[in-house]
This record gives structure tokens, sequence and C-alpha cells, in this order.
């Protein structure tokens, strides 16, 4: 991923003031990447799910988009709030390793205590994913071409 | 296109006019029907007869809705409906109605009509003998027949009608008519047999349609031999025991029975028609009050009246080479009669034999779907919920203001279910479908159903939102009534066998 891409996500999603191994981390993981993934992923199932796999008459209200946009977000922003932890500890624990290994080998390296990153830190990240699913879901609903494939709740969007 | 003129005469003419309405609205048809214009014409000298009145209101909406879907892919209103001053090149000087002007009738007696003072004393005895006997006024009092007020009809004195309906050849509505008549346009005249006006009034139209070749009149040559066809109405309903009143039922049968003698010489029996319909029903129930004109004559609607208008439908699919006429004469006449299969008090669709079954179940299930449909609250709360209605061209709030929906299609769909209650309320009665029940709306043939789908309100929008993702429509009218008859179609293959 570019950086500049890189750097844009990681302030949106609120990690842009993380620590530098923590922000290390996530490069060297990709996990933003796959966060992104994830928000375009669940998004698409959400819409895939209210327009083409219900797609019936009495389901195709304006409660209804919200429903489903607000659940979509919602299952984004739990699986970032434990997705992200679990994937940054996971890369810490691998760099704390890597860091004992090198004393052991008696190489003269700074000693290393790599930061956790509990559950509780990524709450601003996973409100944020929250947005951003909501955001694209309300953009991706107005277009035209796609709803136009739907039965019942193509006349059916945020606006 | 071709024309089908109808001359409906008398109270019973109205009121199968309203029925015939009702069956083309829905799409009604033979199944060899050539598209025909319809252009009714009735004659009734009792313009303050509420069943005229209906009548005509039901006909002007239709009318009005047939102009705005022409050429639409709608088999509902799909048969055009006109007044004859409409399909005419020149302007009419009449006013545009569907009813014939009887002349001189409006406030008149009878015996001044036919200038009873101005007689000779040997002529006037004559008429008075010929007319004799006694009727009642609009006050309801008792009065020597010849002085009986036009206005309320001729109160079941067929010698009156000839007299009065006479003038009707020389009358601008039949110029008019006679002037537009083409080639391969047909005539159907309806009355029935047992009161005053129709009575007199069919043989009387009919000679002066086949006498208007020695007219200088333009379509007089296609007149001679035009395709004329008949229904006439014989006794099928009961009425009130009245003493004051001249209308009794114990005449009918031998007015009939009169009538029909006169029929044998003067119009079967000279092959002046190419087809004949009879019909009757020998079952009297809940009688009709008894009313000679004073009060305004509303009937309920019956089912004879529905048989009768098939009747108009079964004469526009008759082919041309059955109705051949040679020097105004029938080569080969036909009679029919209309039967159905079971005779309950309450006839339902499947009471019917198999052709009237098919061509009344499917068109009436879907004019009632839609009319239904529209007046059920949840359709106006609905503006953006369904694609249907909000695809181009939309059918939003605003259309449903518009002259077309708020004054012709809503107060079509108000006398449609009128009729069907009155229809449904009659004895005989015929109630084939349940009113304000959208999901199970037949009465003899319930929704199919299974463990994972029963018909529900949803299937009628589902259906209506497929219709338009698939179709184009140029005209928020085209767009209601074509999408209504296209949804309905499947909803009916699919839920309930049937063919629409």
């Amino acid at each position: 991923m570019g950086n500049a891409l890189e750097s844009a996500l990681q302030s949106i999603l609120q990690l842009g003031s993380a620590p530098s191994d923590v922000v290390q981390v996530l490069q060297d993981q990709g996990t933003l990447g796959t966060q992104l993934m994830m928000i375009l992923v669940f998004t698409a199932i959400g819409y895939a799910v209210l327009y083409h796999i219900i797609d019936s008459p009495s389901k195709n209200r304006k409660s209804h988009l919200w429903m489903t946009i607000l659940t979509t977000a919602s299952v984004t922003a739990l699986t970032t709030l434990f997705y992200i932890p679990y994937s940054v500890n996971r890369g810490l624990q691998a760099l704390n390793s890597a860091t004992e290994m090198s004393i052991d080998g008696g190489v003269d390296v700074p000693s290393v205590v790599a930061s956790t990153f509990p559950v509780i830190s990524a709450v601003p990240t996973a409100i944020s994913a929250f947005t951003l699913t909501v955001i694209l879901f309300a953009v991706v609903v107005q277009l035209p071409w796609p709803r136009r494939l739907s039965v019942n709740c193509r006349s059916l969007r945020v606006i | 296109m071709k024309r089908l003129f109808i001359f409906a005469i008398g109270g019973t003419g109205s009121r199968v006019l309203k029925s015939l309405a009702m069956l083309l609205a829905a799409g009604v048809r033979s199944r060899s029907s050539t598209p025909y214009e319809v252009v009714p014409i009735i004659i009734d000298p009792h313009k303050s007869n509420d069943d005229l009145k209906r009548t005509m209101s039901i006909l002007n909406a239709y009318e009005k809705i047939s102009e705005h879907v022409s050429g639409g892919s709608s088999r509902f209103f799909n048969t055009k409906i006109r007044t004859l001053d409409r399909i005419g090149l020149n302007s009419s000087p009449r006013p545009s109605t569907f009813t014939f002007e009887l002349q001189q009738v409006s406030s008149a007696r009878f015996k001044n009509y036919v200038a009873l003072e101005t007689m000779s004393d040997a002529s006037r005895a004559l008429t008075e003998v010929l007319f004799s006997g006694d009727t009642v006024d609009q006050r309801g009092r008792t009065i020597p027949l010849i002085d009986v007020e036009m206005d309320i009809g001729f109160v079941g004195n067929p010698n009156i009608g000839s007299v009065v309906l006479n003038q009707f050849a020389e009358s601008q509505e039949f110029k008019e008519f006679a002037n537009n008549f083409k080639e391969g346009d047909r005539v159907f005249i309806i009355s029935s047999i047992f009161g005053g006006t129709g009575a007199a009034g069919f043989p009387v139209v009919l000679k002066n349609l086949r006498d208007a070749s020695n007219s200088d009149l333009d379509g007089r040559s296609y007149l001679k031999n035009a395709v004329i066809g008949a229904l006439t109405v014989m006794p099928y309903f009961n009425i009130e025991s009245d003493k004051e009143s001249p209308i009794r039922r114990s005449d009918f049968v031998s007015k009939t029975k009169a009538a029909l003698s006169y029929y044998k010489r003067n119009v079967t029996g000279n092959n002046s028609l190419n087809a004949l319909y009879y019909i009757a029903d020998n079952y009297y129930g809940a009688p009709y009050k008894n009313d000679p004109g004073t009060g305004g004559q509303q009937n309920d609607a019956h089912f004879v009246e529905v048989a009768s208008a098939l009747a108009v439908i079964d004469f526009m699919g008759l082919d041309d080479r059955v109705l051949e006429t040679v020097n105004g004469k029938a080569t080969k006449p036909i009679f029919r009669e209309f039967a159905v299969r079971n005779a309950p008090e309450k006839l339902k669709f499947s009471d019917l034999h198999d052709e009237s079954e098919r061509m009344l179940s499917a068109p009436l299930t879907k004019l009632y779907f839609m009319f239904e449909y529209l007046r059920d609250p949840r359709f106006e709360l609905n503006e953006k919920q369904h694609p249907w209605r909000t695809d181009a061209p939309e059918i939003d709030n605003t259309f449903l203001g518009s002259p077309f929906y708020r004054s012709h299609l809503s107060h079509f769909g108000d006398h449609f279910f009128q009729w069907l209650e009155e229809l449904s309320r009659n004895r005989r009665g015929f109630a084939p479908l349940i009113l304000g029940n959208i999901t199970n709306p037949i009465a003899d043939k319930a929704p199919k159903k299974s463990i994972f789908k029963s018909f529900t309100y949803d299937h009628i929008d589902g259906e209506l939102n497929k219709q338009t993702k698939k179709n184009q429509y140029p005209t928020p009218e085209q767009k209601l009534l074509a999408v209504f008859d296209s949804a309905t179609t499947e909803l009916l293959s699919e839920f309930f066998a049937m063919k629409g």
C-alpha cells in the first residue's frame, strides 16, 4: 500500500498517534490493508443482503436501509475492535521474540521491550471503522446502476 | 377502426350498458374479437331515471380513461367508448352526450304530443280508443293513459312508445349516426320486451335502420346491408305488488308473449336481424321497488345484465362470413340464448359454463385486484416505497390528484365496487368476488398455498415492481393500467392457476 494512503488510513482509524513499534507492526503486517478490505467486504455483503438477497417489497423502507447500514457498521466495528489488537499484539510478540534471539547471539543491539495493544486502545479505531462503513455504504447506495439490478429495493437510497 | 353502434333503449338498455362498460373496462373479450370502437346511443325519455344517470356517469368516466390510455399495452379500458358527436369529422351542433334527445317529450303529455285537440272527431275518437286505460302521473296520482307525462318514460305502454319513438329517423342523432356509418361497422340494439320504452323502441329503431337506404344520408348504402344484432331481455326480476301502480308483474309474461308474436312477423320472421340474443330468468327473488318512474328508478345490477353484456361481446366476435346481408335481409340469421351450469341463488364463476367463465373470471378478478389495491390506504401512504411508483413516469401523489385519477379512474372504481356489491346482494345474485379481501378474492377458488409461500399483499407489490422493471411506459396513465394488467395476469397464473 502506498505510504500516503497508509498514513491517511492511520489517521482516519485513529492510529496515527500509536507508539512507534505499533505503527511499525501495522506497516509490517499489512493490518491496515486487511482492515480496509474488511470494511469494503462487509459493506458489499450488507448491500447484497438488502438489495439482492432479501429484496422484498415489505423490507424496502428507509428504516430497513438504515438498519442494514447500522448492523453492517456494527459488525465491522466489533471485528475491528478485536482484530486490530489481535493483529498488532501478534506482531509485537514476534518483534519481542526477534529481539531476544539477537541478544542470545551476543550481538550488541539495544534491548527492546515492545508495547502491547489492549482491546480498549482499539475503541477509537472501531468507532472510525464504524463511521467509515456508514459513509461507504451511503455512497454505494447512491450509485444507480447496481441498485437497478434489484427488483423491490431499487428506489431505496439514503437521501 | 370499425365501430359498433349500440342503441340502448329504456332502463334495461342503460343497465346492460353499465355492465358492458364494466366488462370492457376489465378487458373481457371473445376468442375472435375484432377491435371495435363502441358508440353507445341511449334512447330513454325518462331523463331523471337514476339508472340512466349512473350509466352516463360510468360511460363518461370510461371515455376519459380510454382516451388517456389509448395505444397503450393494457387490456383494461382497451376498447374505446365514444359519444356519437366525437366520431364525426365535422363538429356536431349537439352537446356531447351518450343520450338521444327525444324532442317534445320533456314536460309534455301524450295527448299534446299527438295534438289531440286539433284532430277531427273521428281521429280523436280512434286515438282515445287506442290509448285508453289508466296510468300514474309524477305525483303518483291515477290519470288517463292519454294524459301521461312522458318525461317519466312510457310507463310500460309500448303503444305510446312506438308513436313517440318514430321521430327517431328525423333526429339529428340518427343523421349523424347514418352519416358516420361505414362499411364494416355494426349495429346492436339492446331492449327489454316486457316494459314500455324498450319493447316499442326496438322494432322502430330496426325498421328505421333498414329503411335508411331510402334516405339521402351518406351511410345509407352501408346501412341497408349493415350487420345488425339485437338483444331482447325478457322478464328477469320480480317487482313489489302495488295496486296503485300501473306496473304489474303478472303483465310481464303476457306483454312478452304479445311482443314475441309481433317480432315473429316483423323482426325475426322477415330476417331483418343478423343475430338475435334472448335472455330471461325464471327465478324471482327479492322484488324490486314498484316504481313506474316517479321515484327515480334505481335498481340493483343483476346477473342477467352481465350475461346480456356478454351477448354484445359475443356479437363483436362473430365472423363477417356468418353475418351476410343481401338486400337488407340476413341470409343466415343467428339466434342465441344464455345458460349457466348451475343455477343457485348466488352465482359464482364456477356456476357458469366454460366459455362464460373463461371470459369473465380472469378479467373481472384482475380489475378487482387493481381497484381494491388502489383503494387500500397503504397505496397512498407508500408513495416513495415501491419502485413501480418511483420509476419514471412516476405514480406519485401529485398524479393521484390529477383529473385522470381522481375524477375518472377513482370514480369508475367506485362504480365498479357498487356494481359488484349490487350484483352480489340481488336475487338472483352474482357474487364471484369477495369485496375487501384482496388476498383471497375469488369466492370459489382459494389461492395456492404451501409451507413456504402463501399469497399476501407483498406479492402484489413484488409483481408490480417486477413488471415495471421489465417494461417501459410513456405516460403515468398508461403505466398504471398496463402494470396492473401484466402483474395481475402473473399473479392469477401463479396463485390461482388462471390464465389472464
